[in-house]
């Protein structure tokens, strides 16, 4: 082999030292990281939203509600879900579980928030539901025929799951539809 | 094939150029900056529905009546006022405001503590348990029940059954050592009674006035019901210009009161009083004065006229007061046409004691042009109509008690009148006379810090053997107990709040928990219950309750049985209108109904209690209102004339005017809270910075004063007393009068928490308290001082 050869073979192999290290971190980037920076955690109990619409005729207002003093209660309590559930009505797992460890003892039931705003982030219901009448699922996910309830992602650095809105998705939002956007609208 | 250099170097791009092409980096960035923000520390508020609550503030005596809002009933986030409530009528001030930084704050004590070590070093107060702690005191009260007098009890809190009840320990107990942190009331409660006849407080119907006249009253700086006070501030400017109530201010330094009043009378400093019978002078003079109240309802007017005559015409008070005697003259004038008109007194926030004699001359003002028991004038505080407890029982001790002589009591001063000396008692307590003080405890009070004149305090505290404190915080006091016992706040326990001061119609104000105690708090009417019990003998047998909220509600039922008087249930009354003597139509109709309202709504008031009239108002010997005092006679006080009659008599400022050239005057505002508590955090943030900047506060003084001196604003300086000295900034300005420091008091703690501690000086500690001479009431407007920079 000659000496330009070597060189040669040597850029050559430089060359695809570079494609590896770049398709690498691509994978390492898009594929791996990913994976290793959320964890995934399980509703203590897996809802069933079909069910509870199409079974038992509930609309979602029965639990996704606003108080009257015109805050969002979010989340049911488990009193709520004490009203029909004192006893079991069915014969899943799910629902032995609601009734054994949470409804007997009287102990509210850790749901998983999936979109939870951060602390310093003034996020009003009633302004984008009432005033804007935007509908839910502008924002959250379509719980309609959803028999199972989804794994939540959670951001191992940030303590946040991956469905809470992001600044600029707010920003956005608030630039097309002419919402001012002036930093104490949501930082209070 | 060899891996070199050159190769290497490419992986690595590759691997950057990969890298930068994937989310990683922007993701990392973004989430590092979140994480940031989430330490484990930061608190997070858990969230949940919002629920509103009423009761009954009583961080100061004021009683305003609040909502606090509270998250899935059990953390509260926000106190603002009852519109409901007819005092403050839906307002607040910004101690009421940030009452939640008290309740949540780091100065809170948790459990009860005992001091191990040597007294006032904190870090050996020690936690112990609620039955170890009452033990130790249980076993203490009985060891010296045989000198049971040696007990004493501070309380902050004038009224209401708590301070009621910790009298009636002491009585049953056998001690006669119960006694009031000094207030303005005290001189009131005296006035009140040499002048018509009974230990009333006066209560001023402002809203319905014309012209209000305020002797050294900082009527818009937290005096009478700071709330209530600002609403009908309010109320008078709301008038257009030519029907505006009319507000003059006498005082000497230019505070706020007086920059919003139409006419700031600066007179030279602590002469209002002889302005006030300056004003009177000429009222008599001219013939301007009310001739149907003089003549027939009064007693002394010719002695009253002679001595006017004699010491204040004009222009022997322009020489005491440094006001233009045509101020004088016009300022008379002004005030005996505008009917009605009122004259306050009480200097301050109304916590100096004063003299006897302010508050004559300024009431013989108001008798003066009619305004006694008048719409617009003044008449005296209504009483609720609570039912009594069953007597004191009185056993033998108690009984022996019963003779002794007071620990306020001295022989210099005259005999023996209803005051309440504490000054007497410290310096007794240091001169060891006429008895040992064996016990003290501190009742929602602070006087380790918010005594004017502290240090004989601090010093008399050393020859008491126990000294026990019922605070929720760690105050100054509480540093110094030898066993804390820590109260629920306000917003954890129940109480009656009384009837704020200056007020011309009856309240009665239930504060009750809001949420549950924070901490193992026992209520300090329950540790006195207890403590009874535990003691036996007559002193059980006073305290037959089994818990405090019983011992309430029996004297509730008074209430209910009367059945007079509207629980506040809706917004927008207004009690003043349409006079006193109004009967309200009553909404409840029983003791349960009350109860159960009362808790809801927070508060009762009765309008029905008329002012009385002329002919039934005066319990003095003569039957009428007293210039010249024939109750003072009959009292037992001797002296000449001018004992009986409304005079002015200056306290010389302590100090040598060579040594101490200057005159030191302490002041009060809205922003810096006096009496048991320190400022809380959010009060602090809202003082200016030529008020306080940084941890230092500042002094006032006048730009001729600073130049004689060589200062710049901002110089730092030691002021000094005969008492001590203290270091603070100066603030040049044309409020203070030149030859005068202003300070402002309420600031330099030392005890609670880091968030409280060391903004500012402590005022009192050079401050020095001087007694007038007949009454033995304090007095410490002025202390002389000298300044030099440091």
């Amino acid at each position: 082999m000659t000496g330009e050869n070597k060189q040669q073979n040597s850029g050559l192999l430089g060359w695809a030292l570079f494609v590896v290290g770049f398709a690498g971190a691509l994978f390492v980037g898009w594929i791996v990281f990913p994976q290793l920076l959320y964890s995934t955690k399980y509703q203590p109990i897996n809802y069933n939203h079909a069910i509870h619409q199409e079974e038992a005729g509930m609309s979602c207002e029965d639990c996704h509600f606003f108080r009257e003093d015109g805050t969002y209660a979010g989340k049911p309590k488990l009193a709520a879900c004490a009203e029909c559930h004192s006893e079991p009505q069915g014969e899943t797992e799910d629902e032995a579980k609601l009734v054994s460890e949470y409804v007997e003892p009287e102990k509210e039931i850790p749901w998983i928030s999936y979109s939870r705003q951060p602390d310093n982030v003034f996020f009003s219901h009633a302004a984008h539901v009432k005033m804007a009448e935007m509908d839910c699922t502008d924002c959250h996910r379509d719980v309609e025929g959803q028999t199972k309830a989804p794994p939540v992602k959670i951001n191992r650095l940030t303590g946040y799951p991956n469905e809470v809105m992001k600044m600029y998705v707010c920003e956005d939002c608030h630039a097309q539809e002419n919402v001012s956007n002036a930093c104490d609208v949501c930082h209070k | 094939m060899k891996l070199d250099r050159r190769a290497f170097v490419k992986l690595i791009a590759g691997g950057v150029g990969g890298t930068l092409l994937s989310p990683l980096p922007w993701k990392m960035a973004d989430d590092t900056a979140i994480w940031s923000q989430n330490w484990f520390w930061r608190p997070s508020p858990e969230r949940g529905g919002a629920t509103t609550v009423n009761t009954v503030c009583q961080l100061c005596p004021g009683g305003c009546g609040i909502r606090v809002r509270l998250i899935e009933d059990k953390n509260a986030v926000r106190i603002d006022g009852n519109p409901s409530h007819p005092v403050n009528q839906g307002g607040i001030c910004p101690l009421g405001a940030s009452g939640l930084q008290y309740l949540y704050g780091p100065s809170r004590i948790e459990t009860p503590l005992k001091q191990t070590g040597q007294r006032g070093d904190v870090t050996t107060l020690k936690p112990i348990s609620w039955d170890e702690a009452l033990e130790i005191l249980a076993t203490k009260l009985r060891g010296m029940r045989q000198k049971a007098r040696g007990l004493v009890c501070v309380s902050g809190k004038r009224q209401g059954t708590v301070s009621e009840l910790f009298a009636r320990f002491l009585r049953a107990y056998g001690s006669p050592n119960y006694m009031l942190m000094p207030a303005a009331a005290d001189a009131e409660s005296l006035g009140m009674l040499f002048s018509q006849g009974q230990s009333r407080l006066p209560g001023y119907d402002l809203e319905n006035a014309k012209m209000i006249v305020s002797f050294g009253s900082s009527y818009i700086e937290g005096w009478g019901t700071p709330a209530r006070m600002l609403l009908a501030f309010g109320n008078w400017r709301k008038n257009a210009e030519s029907d505006q109530v009319k507000i003059v201010q006498v005082e000497t330094r230019g505070s706020l009161s007086g920059s919003k009043a139409d006419d700031w009378v600066a007179v030279a400093p602590g002469t209002e009083a002889a302005f006030a019978l300056g004003l009177a002078q000429v009222i008599i003079s001219e013939g301007r004065y009310d001739r149907a109240f003089v003549n027939q309802y009064s007693h002394g007017f010719d002695e009253f006229r002679r001595l006017l005559q004699r010491n204040y015409t004009p222009e022997k008070v322009t020489a005491i007061t440094e006001v233009p005697k045509e101020k004088i003259t016009a300022l008379a004038r002004e005030f005996a046409q505008a009917k009605p008109a009122v004259a306050l007194s009480g200097w301050g926030q109304g916590r100096m004691q004063g003299s006897i004699y302010d508050f004559l001359a300024v009431q013989s003002l108001n008798a003066l042009v009619g305004s006694l028991h008048k719409p617009g004038g003044v008449t005296r505080t209504p009483s609720v109509p609570l039912a009594p407890w069953p007597e004191v029982v009185l056993d033998a001790m108690s009984l022996e008690g019963e003779k002794e002589p007071r620990l306020d009591g001295a022989s210099e001063f005259q005999p023996p009148l209803p005051a309440n000396l504490f000054y007497n008692f410290v310096k007794n307590v240091n001169e060891g006379k006429p008895y040992r003080a064996q016990m003290l405890w501190v009742y929602e009070a602070n006087p380790a810090h918010d005594l004017a004149d502290v240090k004989p305090f601090i010093e008399a505290l050393s020859k008491i053997e126990t000294v026990v404190s019922f605070s929720s915080f760690m105050d100054e006091t509480t540093q110094l107990a030898d066993l804390v016992l820590p109260g629920p706040t306000y917003l954890e326990r129940l109480e009656d709040v009384a009837t704020p001061p200056g007020l011309q119609y009856a309240v009665f104000g239930l504060s009750k928990p809001v949420l549950m105690p924070r901490f193992a708090a026992i209520h300090p009417g329950d540790i006195l219950i207890q403590l009874a019990k535990s003691l036996g003998g007559g002193v059980a047998s006073s305290f037959p309750w089994s818990d405090y909220e019983t011992a309430l509600k029996e004297r509730v039922q008074g209430l209910a049985e009367r059945g007079s008087g509207r629980v506040a249930d809706e917004p927008g009354v207004e009690p003043w209108k349409g006079g006193q003597g109004n009967t309200l139509a009553s909404n409840y109709d029983s003791f349960d109904d009350l109860w159960e309202k009362l808790g809801e709504h927070g508060c009762w008031f009765d309008t029905s209690a008329a002012m009385p009239s002329w002919d039934s108002a005066f319990k003095t010997p003569s039957g009428k209102f007293e210039f010249y005092s024939q109750k003072m006679r009959q009292i037992g006080i001797r002296g000449n004339d001018l004992t009986y009659l409304p005079h002015f008599e200056q306290v010389e400022p302590a100090g040598d005017p060579n040594e101490y050239p200057l005159l030191l005057m302490p002041y009060e505002t809205l922003i810096i809270t006096n009496g048991p508590l320190a400022n809380s955090p959010f009060m602090t943030k809202m003082l200016f910075d030529f008020e306080l900047k940084g941890d230092d506060c500042f002094v006032e003084i006048n730009g001729k004063t600073a130049a004689d001196l060589g200062l710049k604003e901002g110089d730092r300086v030691a002021l000094q007393t005969e008492r001590g000295s203290l270091e603070a900034r100066v603030h040049l300005t044309g409020a203070a009068r030149p030859d005068v420091v202003f300070i402002p008091t309420g600031l330099g703690h030392s005890g609670f928490d880091s968030y409280i501690r060391g903004k500012g000086v402590n005022a009192n500690a050079i401050l020095v308290a001087q007694q007038e001479k007949v009454t033995g009431l304090a007095t410490w407007w002025g202390t002389r001082v000298k300044i030099y920079k440091v």
